[in-house]
């Protein structure tokens, strides 16, 4: 008893050891996890993180983290990138982009970033954005609102009057009379058919569901409500002159009634008069042809004047009442030859009248000729055009009796029709409801979603939300296309791209959370008005080589970094466009057009006005004080003559101004020019089509404008070299921004050269190579500089010249790129061209701050040949884990043994 | 204790070092991510850098590395040499640290493997040794939670496979598992799941970030599941 006492005694003492135990492990366990827990919440607060890349490509930039600082709004970022799980190039894409939002977000808790990988979530995206930014619309649902119910009863109104004119053309009506008639109501009609196709236009355009275009929409709703009302008050004038007719022509002693009668009664007799001189068709030859010939020349003398009087009362007529000569009894079919056409009765009297004046002469030539037959003749064929008279007198005397008959006939439903447009009142309400809809859509705000809506359909975005705003940033700002092209097989999709999130999102932000501009850019340019009158030979004024008309994909990506655009034309305005308070100017002029060639023939033509000293002489006043320019030169070519002659390169508008005040030239009679070398020949050379539009643009000096984009792709075109020279004026400094190196792939070729060029390209003996002793130039050639001047301490203006202008025009900016290589292969237009715009106007109103780094020219694997390649994988699949392997194979043979 | 911890280490660099099975392991390991340098990294026109190889690497582990801790703890249980180990004047933290120590040395020898291909790529691409450096690091500390998370599961079981597939999966979980959780919850679930997450901790490295959270975090977990180890070895004393 005492030993199982005992033993159920320790038993007790082992349990409740255990569970003592274990108590205290399962505390140290928890204890342990607290202190891990909290370690790590410790670290997370006060922790330390650097990039320690030497090229920092992971981390935020320097600008970007300024960016987020400054930014007090929190910032909603939706990532909409589809995976593919196929296509390899999408996970990196997407990869990447999300290492960068988790950067962004790590460094700043302001910073939500969602990601949209499904198309659901996308629909739910759009649905709250539409919801966010569509409530800010409700003034323009509320014009669509009205618009709907003014298009309804519009339609309905229309319908209204095209019934009741509708009526009025199936019966006998005054108005029905008139085809011009049928006309209005031909407008009436297409009028309905264009209200309820815009009334489905802007229906679509404000769908239920996804996002609604309320801007287009409104403007859609403008213009179909414009072009009604342009034709409803176009019937009501012509309705309006049809009454003045009625209202002459109705009365019962209308003085132009009687006229048309009289006229037609006298046109008969007149006629009549001249046939009792030759006698009937069938009438036997009288002894004496000449009298009778004789009597009909005199007599068609007085005839003829007889029908112009009456032509001058019927012209009377429908001077003062115009809509007359619309009645379809106004003319006469007359057959022309072969064709019918229409003659009015007057043109048919005139013409008898003119006919019989001229046979005068005719036929007394022939009585002095005194030849018998042909007296003979002449009586018959005065007999003929006597019987040709009577027929048009009878017709113009049925066509006026019957245009009398009918204007002097009113019915009352023509009569209520035109009292109401001769009253206004036909339209007047229905053009009132026009223009007050219309002045609501012109003062509806500007919408934030803008164009967003489109943008949202494009795969690859980065939609923003801050400060009330919101922007799509596309696949293109974030993955431009990369310098350099790895495979050149490679399909359109697998450009090489590198990733300049950094800057674009950065940017994006920066522009949407900015109170005002960063500057004012004046567009400034020379375009002469039109002469008032101008010799149709003469060709009209040579343009800018980049007019301003080009600019607009400039303009849109400019105010997009949120720069205001200012346009200035300085051959029409002398003084700059005022300055706004607190933000910089930034002048940017284009270049000039050149004086047109002269004219052999147009000495009459006043000479249009030329740019020259006083327009130059605008900028560099400007400049003397402390202003900013930005210059754009650019290589461009003209006919030498009138007629045309060999081309030629006009010297630059601004050069001399450049020349003396800031010693630079530009030497735009040089084209820089991609080459590819033969090495099989001596000073030959291919030349690569695409890359003679886009030649790539390398050379980007450490110049904070140019260095950001080092790694991306830059391709220019038109460029020529600036010459700095070796001694600059006094206080001048320059710095170059993109050298092109002193390389066998650029040239810079002279006119005469790129017509030789040309003549042995097109050469089929050539082969495409071109041998030129002496070769063409080879560079460094300066395409871009930046200059500050400086006088006493002070900043005497600062300016950025750049000589490939041409390459931010609308066609070369919108036109995709030409990949080379075997495959058609299209890549996107050149857009990174705006960025260093951009950065240049950045350092020109002191803000370099504001320069974005660009894409991160991250080192790469170089090429490798295909057949180390394959040793690489021998080695690397096999031999090295098999080195590897075989001490532990030795080990295991050792062993056994 | 460090003389005890060196002979255990000693100890066990021996028992791996004469095992066919580290060679295996390595030479399996080698091919793959010699395929993986291959087909994903050492591709002209790519950034040359070893990011790609680190983060598969890092994936592979999570299968390979519980192979190799699998017998450490495990072996001894089975074979009963763990009583002998017990009873010797040595204790189990000594013990659990000899083990760790011993594995991760292992593990360091396999990673050394590996820098031919840093080699190659630095031939081929001028690639940024300061990031190169700090990935390896990150590697190493990744190589040590792997290895601390392999001997706890070791130390739970005498059956080296079942400690395998147990070490596999709670490695799984804190990678894999939690990386699939927060794309599909998403939000604020991402962020949460982001701590525990050893692969997206590891990330940082590859990218040449340095982040004190990242090595906190690894030190930390490694330290804690030895300590859990320790916790396991002792409670066979108590039990």
């Amino acid at each position: 008893m005492a030993v199982a006492a005992t033993s159920s005694a320790s038993g007790t003492t082992t349990a409740s050891r255990r569970l003592s135990i274990g108590a205290n492990v399962t505390i140290a366990i928890v204890a342990a996890a607290l202190l891990l827990v909290l370690v790590n919440w410790f670290a997370s607060i006060k922790n330390v993180r650097r990039d320690i890349a030497s090229f920092g490509n992971y981390g935020l930039s320097e600008r970007t983290k300024s960016v987020l600082q400054t930014c007090k709004e929190p910032i909603e970022v939706s990532m909409v990138y589809m995976p593919d799980e196929e296509d390899e190039k999408q996970q990196t894409y997407i990869s990447r982009l999300q290492d960068y939002f988790d950067e962004m977000t790590r460094f700043d808790k302001k910073v939500q970033v969602s990601v949209v990988a499904t198309d659901s979530q996308r629909e739910k995206l759009v649905s709250r954005i539409s919801t966010t930014f569509g409530s800010e619309a409700d003034k323009h649902k509320a014009a669509l609102a009205a618009y709907e119910a003014l298009n309804s009863e519009l339609r309905n109104e229309l319908q209204q009057k095209l019934v009741a004119a509708q009526a009025l053309m199936s019966g006998e009506s005054w108005l029905g009379a008139f085809p011009i008639f049928a006309s209005i109501v031909n407008t009436i009609r297409g009028d309905i058919e264009a209200l309820k196709t815009a009334d489905e236009a802007v229906k679509e355009l404000t769908p239920a569901g996804g996002i609604p275009k309320y801007g287009e929409a409104t403007t859609k709703a403008k213009e179909a409500l414009a072009d009604v009302k342009d034709h409803m008050q176009l019937i009501e004038r012509r309705l309006s002159d049809l009454s003045s007719l009625a209202d002459e022509t109705t009365k019962g002693d209308s003085k132009y009634i009687a006229m048309l009668r009289e006229v037609a009664a006298e046109t008969k007799s007149l006629i009549a008069s001249l046939r009792t001189t030759v006698g009937a068709e069938d009438a036997a030859m009288p002894a004496d042809p000449a009298a009778s010939l004789k009597l009909f020349a005199d007599r068609g003398v007085e005839v003829g004047k007889g029908l112009d009087a009456l032509v001058r009362r019927v012209d009377e007529f429908a001077r003062k009442f115009p809509m007359v000569t619309q009645h379809p009894n106004w003319a006469a079919s007359a057959q022309m030859g072969p064709l019918v056409t229409r003659m009015e009765v007057a043109d048919v009297l005139h013409q008898a009248g003119s006919t019989l004046s001229k046979a005068r002469l005719v036929i007394l030539g022939l009585i002095d000729s005194g030849d018998a037959t042909q007296l003979q003749n002449a009586l018959n064929d005065a007999r003929n055009n006597c019987t040709v008279l009577e027929k048009n007198a009878q017709v113009c005397e049925e066509l006026l009796t019957g245009l009398a008959a009918g204007l002097s006939t009113m019915d009352d439903a023509s009569r209520a029709m035109l009292d109401a447009a001769r009253s206004k009142s036909l339209f007047a309400a229905r053009v009132e409801s026009i223009d007050a809809l219309t002045k609501q859509i012109d003062e509806l705000p500007e919408l934030k979603l803008g164009s967003v809506a489109d943008q949202l359909k494009q795969p690859n975005i980065v939609v923003i939300e801050t400060a009330g705003k919101i922007r799509v940033v596309d696949f293109n700002e974030v993955w431009p296309v990369r310098e350099s092209i790895a495979d050149p097989t490679a399909k359109s999709a697998d450009a090489a791209r590198t990733f300049n999130g950094d800057s674009a999102l950065s940017s994006a932000i920066l522009a949407m959370t900015r109170e005002g501009p960063f500057a004012s850019v004046v567009l400034t340019f020379f375009e002469p008005p039109p002469p008032q009158q101008r010799n149709q030979f003469m060709p009209p004024p040579p343009q800018s080589w980049v007019p301003s008309s080009q600019l607009s994909e400039l303009r849109k990506r400019l105010e997009a970094a949120n720069f205001k655009v200012v346009d200035w034309n300085i051959a029409q305005q002398k003084d700059p466009p005022p300055p706004e308070q607190g933000v910089p100017s930034v002048y940017v002029c284009l270049p000039p057009p050149p004086p047109q060639p002269p004219n052999p023939f147009g000495q009459a033509q006043p000479p249009d006005q030329v740019f020259g000293d006083s327009h130059r002489k605008i900028i560099k006043d400007l400049l003397d004080a402390d202003s900013r320019v930005l210059f754009l030169a650019t290589w461009e070519v003209r006919s030498s003559g009138f007629f045309g002659g060999p081309p030629t390169s006009p010297p630059y508008g601004y050069g001399p101004l450049l020349d003396t005040d800031w010693g630079l030239t530009v030497d735009n009679g040089k084209r820089i020019t991609w080459v590819d070398p033969d090495t099989t020949r001596d000073n030959s050379f291919f030349i690569v089509p695409q890359r003679f539009v886009h030649m790539p643009g390398y050379g980007f000096t450490d110049n904070p404008i140019g260095a950001p984009l080092k790694g991306t792709r830059f391709l220019i075109t038109d460029a020529c070299p600036i010459v700095v020279k070796p001694s600059l004026p006094a206080g001048v400094q320059v710095e170059p921004v993109l050298r092109i190196p002193d390389s066998q792939n650029y040239v810079g070729a002279s006119m005469a050269e790129l017509v030789e060029i040309i003549e042995k390209v097109q050469d089929p003996s050539s082969r495409g190579s071109i041998t030129m002793v002496p070769p063409p130039a080879h560079g460094p050639f300066d395409v871009m500089v930046t200059a500050e001047r400086s006088a006493d301490g002070k900043s005497k203006g600062k300016i950025a010249l750049v000589s490939f202008g041409a390459s931010v025009r609308d066609d070369y900016l919108r036109q995709p790129v030409m990949g080379e290589g075997q495959q058609l292969r299209l890549e996107p237009p050149p857009t990174e061209n705006v960025d260093l715009f951009v950065n240049a106007l950045y350092w020109l109103t002191g803000q370099t701050q504001l320069i974005s780094r660009g894409p991160v020219p991250v080192p790469r694997i170089e090429p490798i040949a295909s057949a180390d390649l394959k040793a690489l994988r021998v080695f690397v699949w096999a031999v090295w884990p098999a080195l590897v392997f075989a001490p532990g194979l030795i080990l295991w043979y050792v062993r056994r043994r | 204790m460090t003389r005890n911890v060196w002979a255990l280490t000693q100890r066990e660099l021996q028992a791996t070092f004469f095992s066919p099975i580290a060679y295996i392991v390595a030479a399996v390991f080698l091919v793959a991510t010699g395929y993986l340098f291959m087909g994903y990294t050492l591709k002209p026109g790519e950034e040359a850098s070893v990011r790609v190889l680190l983060q598969n690497m890092a994936w592979m582990l999570i299968f390979a590395v519980p192979l190799l801790t699998m017998r450490s703890l495990s072996e001894e249980y089975a074979t009963g040499t763990i009583e002998t180990l017990m009873t010797a004047p040595v204790t189990d933290v000594e013990v659990v640290v000899g083990k760790f120590v011993g594995a991760l040395v292992f593990f360091a020898a396999l990673l050394l493997a590996t820098l031919v291909y840093v080699l190659l790529l630095s031939w081929y691409g001028a690639a940024d040794m300061s990031v190169v450096a700090w990935g390896y690091i990150g590697m190493l500390l990744l190589g040590a939670l792997y290895v601390s998370v392999g001997i706890f599961a070791s130390a739970l079981t005498r059956y080296q496979l079942l400690a395998a597939l147990v070490g596999a999966g709670l490695l799984g979980v804190f990678t894999l598992f939690v990386d699939a959780l927060a794309e599909i919850q998403g939000g604020a679930w991402r962020t949460v799941l982001g701590y525990i997450n050893i692969l997206y901790r590891f990330e940082d490295f590859t990218k040449g970030m340095f982040d004190t959270r990242g090595l906190v975090f690894f030190l930390s977990s490694t330290a804690f599941f030895l300590f859990l180890t320790v916790k396991v070895l002792e409670s066979r004393r108590w039990r």
